[in-house]
C-alpha cells in the first residue's frame, strides 16, 4: 500500500482540513501519518521517502523547503504538494517558490490527478537526468576512443627488421588505453637495432599518458645521440653478461652510448620534472648490431626475457638496474648476450605471467618458460602466436587485468629464407 | 584494502590489509597520507597485503618521498616473498629499509 505523509504544525492547525485530507487519502487507498516539522527535523537520520509528501503552506516557503530536505536521497527530494490551511496566501508564496498543490475542498479524483501528472513530472525530470547521464558517458566513452587512437600512433606502425633477422611485437591492453608499450626502430646510421619493451606503473589514463613520455624520451635520446658519445656518466656503468669476464669490448660498441643515455637521460628527467606524480616504468631497452648478433641491454626492473638458443642453451636476462623513473642517481650496468643463429629472444611484459585464469591462478613463469623451449625451432612469428594463444587458452573467460605485450627476436637459420 | 594504526613508542605502525592494486591504491594513498605524521618514525607492515601490484609500488614510491620531503622516517615489515622479490627487481629494497618484524622495526627506527 502507498503511504503518504502530511506535515502541518500542530498548534496551528486547521483541524477540519488535516481531516478532509485524511479521509480522502485513506479512500485511495494511501497508509497515511502525519508529523510535525520540529519532529521531523528532530531527527538525526534521515527518514524513507514517502510515496506522497503533503506539506501545509502555512510552515511559510522556507520550512516546507527543509522538510523536502530532509527526504533528500542521493541529492533528490521527493515531490511535496502543498495545500493551505486557512491562508492563501501562504500557498501562493509556495507556488511561486515551485511548489505543487492543492486546494480544500479534497475530492479524490482531483488529488489523484494532481498526483499523477506530479508524478509525471517526476519521472520527466528523471528520464532527463539519465539521459544527461548517458550523454556525458558518452562524451567520456568519445574521448577514451580518441586517447586510445592518439596512444596507437605512439606504437610503431612498421617494425624494421634487418636482413637476416626476424622481429615481431604483440600489443593487447586490457583497457582502452594502456601502461605497456613496446618499440623497435634503428639508431647510428641504421647500424643498430633498438628494440624496447616497457611496462608504466599502475594502468588507465595516468598510465597511458606517462607511457606517451617515457617512449618519447627513450626513443628522441637514442635517435640523437651520437655513437661517438659515450657518457660523462661512465662511473655509474659496469659491464655483465655472458662474456664479461674483464672484456671491456661492448662498452666501445656503437650501440652503447644511444642506449646508456636514453635510459640514464629518461630516468633523470622523470626523477627531475615527475617526482610528485610518482610514475614510474620498468623496462628492457636492447641494442641490436644486425652483423655480429650481439645486443647490448639494459634491464631496468623488468620482468627477465628469454634468450632461447638453437644449441639448447636457454639464458635469461635479469634486471641490470632499478625501474626507471623512482631514484633520480639510480645507475645501471650494462648487460650483453649473443644471439646465434637460430636463437631467439623473447621479451614480454608481466600480463603474460601474471594471467590469471578463472580460479584465479597465475600463469607464471614455468609455463612461459616450457612453452617457449618447445617452440625453439619456430620462427618468431610461430612464437608469437604460440605464446598469445597459449595465454588466452590459460585465461579462459576470466577478465584480462592488466595488458599483454610481448616482442620476439630470432637470427634466421642459415638457409631459411628470410621473411 | 583496510588500514589501521597503532602507536608503539616513538613508532607509529600503519598495518595493510588486503590487496594494494589499480583499484585500492588511491583510497589507501589518501589514508596512509592521513595517518601519517608530519615527522617521526612510520612502520609500514605489509604482513597482512595479499596482492600488489604495480599500482601498489607506486603507493610506496608516493609514500617514501613524503617522507623524505618531510621529517618522518620510514620504514616496512612484513613483506611477503611475492612482494619482496618484485621490490627487489625493481630496486625499491635499494631505498627501503625492510625489518623482519614489528618489533625489529621498531628497534631499527629507534636506534
Amino acid at each position: 500500500m502507498p503511504n503518504a505523509l502530511v506535515v502541518f504544525e500542530a498548534e496551528s492547525a486547521v483541524p477540519n482540513v488535516v481531516a478532509e485530507l485524511d479521509e480522502v487519502l485513506r479512500a485511495d487507498g494511501f497508509d497515511v501519518a502525519f508529523s510535525t516539522p520540529d519532529d521531523l527535523t528532530m531527527r538525526t537520520e534521515a527518514s524513507p521517502q514517502p510515496d506522497l509528501l503533503m506539506v501545509s503552506a502555512s510552515l511559510g516557503l522556507q520550512r516546507v523547503a527543509l522538510v523536502g530536505q530532509h527526504f533528500m536521497v542521493d541529492g533528490r527530494v521527493p515531490t511535496i504538494i502543498s495545500f493551505p490551511e486557512d491562508d492563501l496566501s501562504a500557498l501562493e508564496e509556495c507556488v511561486e517558490g515551485g511548489f505543487d498543490y492543492v486546494t480544500p475542498p479534497f475530492r479524490r479524483t482531483l488529488l489523484r490527478s494532481r498526483m499523477n501528472s506530479c508524478q509525471e513530472k517526476s519521472e520527466l525530470t528523471t528520464t532527463v537526468e539519465e539521459m544527461a547521464a548517458l550523454a556525458s558517458l558518452r562524451e567520456y566513452e568519445r574521448e577514451l576512443h580518441i586517447a586510445h587512437e592518439i596512444q596507437s600512433g605512439f606504437l610503431p606502425e612498421n617494425l624494421p627488421v634487418p636482413a637476416g633477422w626476424e622481429v615481431g611485437a604483440r600489443f593487447r591492453p586490457a583497457k582502452q588505453v594502456a601502461g605497456d608499450f613496446y618499440d623497435v626502430f634503428t639508431i647510428v646510421n641504421g647500424r643498430r637495432l633498438a628494440f624496447v619493451v616497457a611496462d608504466v606503473c599502475d594502468k588507465g589514463i595516468g598510465a597511458a599518458l606517462f607511457m606517451a613520455l617515457i617512449r618519447t624520451l627513450l626513443r628522441h635520446t637514442a635517435e640523437h645521440t651520437g655513437a661517438s658519445r659515450l657518457v660523462e656518466d661512465e662511473f655509474l656503468l659496469s659491464v655483465d653478461g655472458e662474456g664479461a669476464g674483464g672484456s671491456a669490448a661492448p662498452l666501445l660498441s656503437l650501440g652503447a652510448g644511444p642506449l646508456v643515455q636514453a635510459i640514464l637521460g629518461t630516468n633523470r628527467y622523470m626523477a627531475r620534472n615527475h617526482l610528485k606524480q610518482g610514475y614510474f616504468a620498468t623496462m628492457f631497452f636492447g641494442v641490436l648490431d644486425p652483423v655480429s648478433g650481439v645486443v647490448l641491454y639494459i634491464n631496468g626492473g623488468h620482468n627477465p626475457p628469454v634468450v632461447v638458443h638453437a644449441d639448447g642453451r636457454r639464458t635469461l636476462l635479469p634486471p641490470t638496474g632499478p625501474a626507471v623513473g623512482i631514484l633520480p642517481d639510480s645507475s645501471y650496468t650494462l648487460g650483453y648476450v649473443q644471439l646465434d643463429q637460430g636463437d631467439t629472444l623473447f621479451a614480454y611484459t608481466d600480463g603474460v605471467v601474471e594471467a590469471r585464469d578463472i580460479q584465479g591462478h597465475l600463469y607464471g613463469m614455468p609455463k612461459l618458460v616450457d612453452l617457449l623451449e618447445s617452440n625453439r625451432g619456430s620462427d618468431a612469428e610461430t612464437m608469437l602466436e604460440e605464446v598469445d594463444a597459449s595465454v588466452r587458452h590459460f585465461a579462459g573467460h576470466a577478465e584480462q587485468s592488466d595488458d599483454i605485450t610481448t616482442l620476439a627476436l630470432r637470427r634466421t637459420p642459415a638457409g631459411f629464407a628470410g621473411p | 584494502m583496510r588500514l589501521s594504526t597503532e602507536v608503539r613508542g616513538d613508532v607509529t605502525v600503519i598495518a595493510l590489509e588486503g590487496s594494494l592494486d589499480s583499484r585500492t591504491a588511491p583510497q589507501a594513498q589518501q589514508e596512509i597520507e592521513a595517518l601519517f605524521p608530519e615527522e617521526g618514525l612510520v612502520l609500514l607492515d605489509l604482513s597482512g597485503t595479499t596482492y600488489m601490484s604495480s599500482a601498489g609500488l607506486r603507493v610506496l614510491l608516493l609514500i617514501y618521498r613524503r617522507s623524505q620531503n618531510g621529517g618522518a622516517r620510514l620504514a616496512l615489515t612484513g613483506v611477503p616473498e611475492e612482494v619482496h622479490d618484485i621490490m627487489a627487481a625493481t630496486g625499491f629494497l635499494d631505498f627501503f629499509t625492510v625489518a623482519g618484524s614489528v618489533e625489529d622495526g621498531v628497534k631499527a627506527l629507534t636506534v
